[in-house]
């Protein structure tokens, strides 16, 4: 007799899924319509940055070359013509190259850069159909004039006044539409415990004020 | 044929086999479709409006895609065996009673010409796994052989309890025996019966044991590719779609419905019970072979026997 | 020749042919099968000869089970296996089941014949056909049972035997 109720329980359960995901699914993104915003310290595509006036940052001093531990970047430096300068340095880059391929996208380029060239940007769509796409150069590196790109936030080695002043944007939460799901029934709790790899509201600022300190 | 023209006849025939077989095709769009929901996801909702085209882009993919027919199988079981699923299919819908008057075949032996085409149905599963000569196919046939002759029997006796209240052998005179109460409620116990034992025939889950996934690859079509593929696949939601068309007919009465009767209430119905099979399936996991066998030979045909001598007592004496 | 004439003579050769099947092809499965060719061919021919409850139940019984059963054993039976592997201890206790149908048949066909001519009306109606046979044919309709009943009973038996060991 329990299971026969078993039986008609589970078909309850199934049911009250199927309608509620008729009128709103709340879990699924639909990829390439939606994206989800990443994660602050999501780690993707190398950019290089310009200078506000358009010139490139980068004067081709190959640190980030030496430390990449995949040799993922290659750079040829050039000596920086004076009546029509590249770069603000003595040298610029004249071949700036990047495997996507072969990068394990740590992020130490990033902390090697003197200069402020290298971020990691948010551009994560790297999937292309042949090697050779994968190296990019320096057309596609390099933000347009302008620009600011996304930065990921490299927060336990990285300081606040390294950027600049400007103050570092939060994406929105990885986890907002489980969030929304969880307040719509009252038990954020669950979701929030699962998010350990994420700062929390005011957490950030808290871990920059103590760095400042020290 | 009954006297009518035959171009209307086969015009009838036609539409009928129409709206059966692409009822069938899209119950491949709404069995995607309820699985996502049921588990949370959307499903394919890309290919037209709410994905609507997906069941047409799909059988264009398998249409084209390269037939592979490996090397010891039986060629010529292997060869027809797609084909049986559809005729036994075909040949049911003929006999279905869709309206009072949308019917194409009203034999006096209806009932049994029915029981008659859907033990035949089964032959195509059990030759397909014969004929792949693999030994996922050999399990998968195996399992169809006893699961659909067990099964068989119960089903006929909830149908025979059936027959004995409406006194007539004839689909069209069964449903209009339940033009007041549909033997869903004068005959409960045939009708669970018969829901149980239906399951069983059309091979869906919770007892798919023949084409069981996880341990069987894909059971007795392992070794079909694309177009030939399709037809089992058709052919099993083709089934899905008669088995609720005669659900329908057997115990809920037909195109009677509350308000004005018509082919509408039959289809209602039908679509009821093809979601139900969705239903069921996405929420129950899979019996056990030897539970499945226990569970026909052990209650299904002992209840059946019962509910025939109750009925048959209240007959005499009520 | 009328039409109902040509589709009887091409089920009445299907039939055949299936018959030929049995005995002549060398793959169980082939025979199996033709043996299903015959059944269903003698069905039509029974519904064409106004007794369609009889062809009906001749597909569901024969073609939809027994057939069935055989593709069953022909299934389990390890094929590449000749036949001659066969445990045959049993043999005693076989003689004496075909000996008691063998009896038992000749029973039923000795009252059969003395029987007076079939009496199923034209349209060979359901109805009919059981209150015959529970009329007028209802001895042999109950010899057929208790035959059936035998064969269920010694199945058993030696099936029970086979576990004991």
């Amino acid at each position: 007799m329990k299971g026969i109720f078993a039986l008609f329980k589970g078909l309850w359960i199934t049911l009250k899924h199927n309608v509620k995901n008729v009128a709103h699914n709340t879990f699924t993104v639909q990829y390439p319509d939606e994206k989800r915003d990443l994660p602050p310290r999501a780690r993707w595509a190398l950019r290089l940055q310009r200078h506000e006036d358009g010139l490139e940052r980068c004067i081709a001093c190959q640190l980030c070359a030496a430390i990449c531990p995949s040799e993922a970047i290659y750079i040829e430096g050039g000596e920086n013509p004076l009546d029509n300068p590249v770069s603000k340095g003595e040298r610029y880059a004249a071949v700036w190259m990047w495997d996507a391929a072969r990068c394990i996208y740590c992020g130490f380029c990033v902390e090697a850069c003197p200069d402020e060239v290298i971020v990691m940007s948010d551009v994560y769509e790297l999937a292309t159909d042949s090697r050779e796409k994968l190296i990019w150069d320096k057309d596609r590196l390099f933000v347009p004039p302008g620009v600011q790109p996304r930065q990921a936030w490299l927060g336990y080695y990285r300081r606040a006044e390294d950027l600049d002043g400007k103050p570092l944007e939060f994406p929105a939460r990885l986890h907002e539409k489980e969030m929304e799901y969880a307040r719509a029934k009252e038990e954020p709790k669950k979701f929030e415990e699962k998010k350990e790899f994420m700062f929390l509201e005011g957490e950030y600022e808290e871990l920059i004020k103590k760095e400042n300190r020290t | 044929m009954s006297g009518q023209p035959l171009l209307i006849f086969a015009a009838k025939a036609v539409g009928i086999l129409a709206v059966v077989l692409t009822a069938a095709t899209y119950a491949t769009w709404a069995e995607r479709r309820v699985a996502a929901w049921i588990q949370d996801r959307i499903g394919p909702n890309k290919t037209g409006p709410f994905g609507l085209l997906q069941p047409i882009a799909d059988v264009l993919k398998l249409f084209f895609k390269e037939e592979i027919v490996p090397a010891p199988v039986d060629p010529v079981l292997h060869f027809i065996t797609p084909g049986i699923i559809m005729v036994g299919v075909i040949a049911a819908t003929a006999l279905i009673p869709f309206a009072e008057n949308l019917t194409l075949a009203d034999p006096p032996v209806g009932v049994l010409l029915l029981l008659g085409i859907s033990a035949l149905s089964g032959y195509s599963v059990i030759l397909a796994g014969m004929a792949s000569r693999t030994k996922y196919s050999l399990f998968g046939s195996l399992r169809a052989a006893a699961q659909v002759i067990s099964y068989e029997i119960p089903m006929a006796l909830a149908i025979a309890s059936v027959v004995l209240m409406a006194g007539s052998l004839s689909l069209v005179d069964i449903v209009k025996a339940q033009s007041h109460l549909p033997f869903a409620i004068t005959q409960p116990v045939a009708f669970i019966i018969y829901l149980i034992a239906v399951f069983a025939e059309t091979n869906r889950a919770p007892f798919d044991l023949p084409e069981a996934e996880s341990e069987l690859v894909g059971g007795y079509h392992t070794e079909y590719s694309s177009m030939r593929f399709a037809w089992f696949f058709a052919g099993e939601y083709a089934h899905v779609v008669i088995a609720s068309a005669l659900i329908t007919t057997f115990f809920l009465g037909g195109w009677y419905g509350p308000g004005p009767d018509g082919v509408w209430w039959f289809a209602i119905k039908t679509l009821f019970f093809v979601y139900f099979f969705l239903w069921v399936r996405w929420t129950y996991p899979r019996t056990r072979y030897d539970q499945l066998m226990k569970f026909a030979w052990k209650v299904l045909i002992p209840l059946g026997l019962l509910n025939i001598l109750i009925t048959a007592l209240i007959k005499i004496w009520g | 020749m009328t039409l109902t004439a040509v589709i009887f003579t091409i089920f009445a050769l299907l039939g055949l042919w299936g018959a030929l099947v049995v005995l002549f092809a060398k793959r169980p499965v082939y025979n199996a099968l033709g043996l299903l060719l015959n059944f269903v061919s003698l069905a039509a021919m029974y519904i064409m000869l106004n007794a369609p409850f009889l062809g009906v139940i001749q597909i569901i019984v024969y073609s939809g089970a027994i057939v069935v059963f055989f593709l069953f054993v022909i299934m389990i039976l390890n094929l590449r296996d000749p036949l001659t592997d066969m445990d045959l201890s049993f043999k005693g206790l076989a003689a004496f089941i075909m000996m008691i149908a063998t009896l038992s048949l000749l029973g039923v066909y000795l009252y059969v014949i003395k029987l007076p001519s079939w009496k199923l009306g034209p349209e060979g109606s359901p109805a009919r056909l059981g209150e015959l046979l529970l009329t007028d044919y209802l001895i042999p309709f109950e010899l057929a049972s208790l035959l059936l009943l035998v064969a269920i009973v010694i199945a058993v038996v030696i099936g029970k035997k086979g576990e004991e060991q």
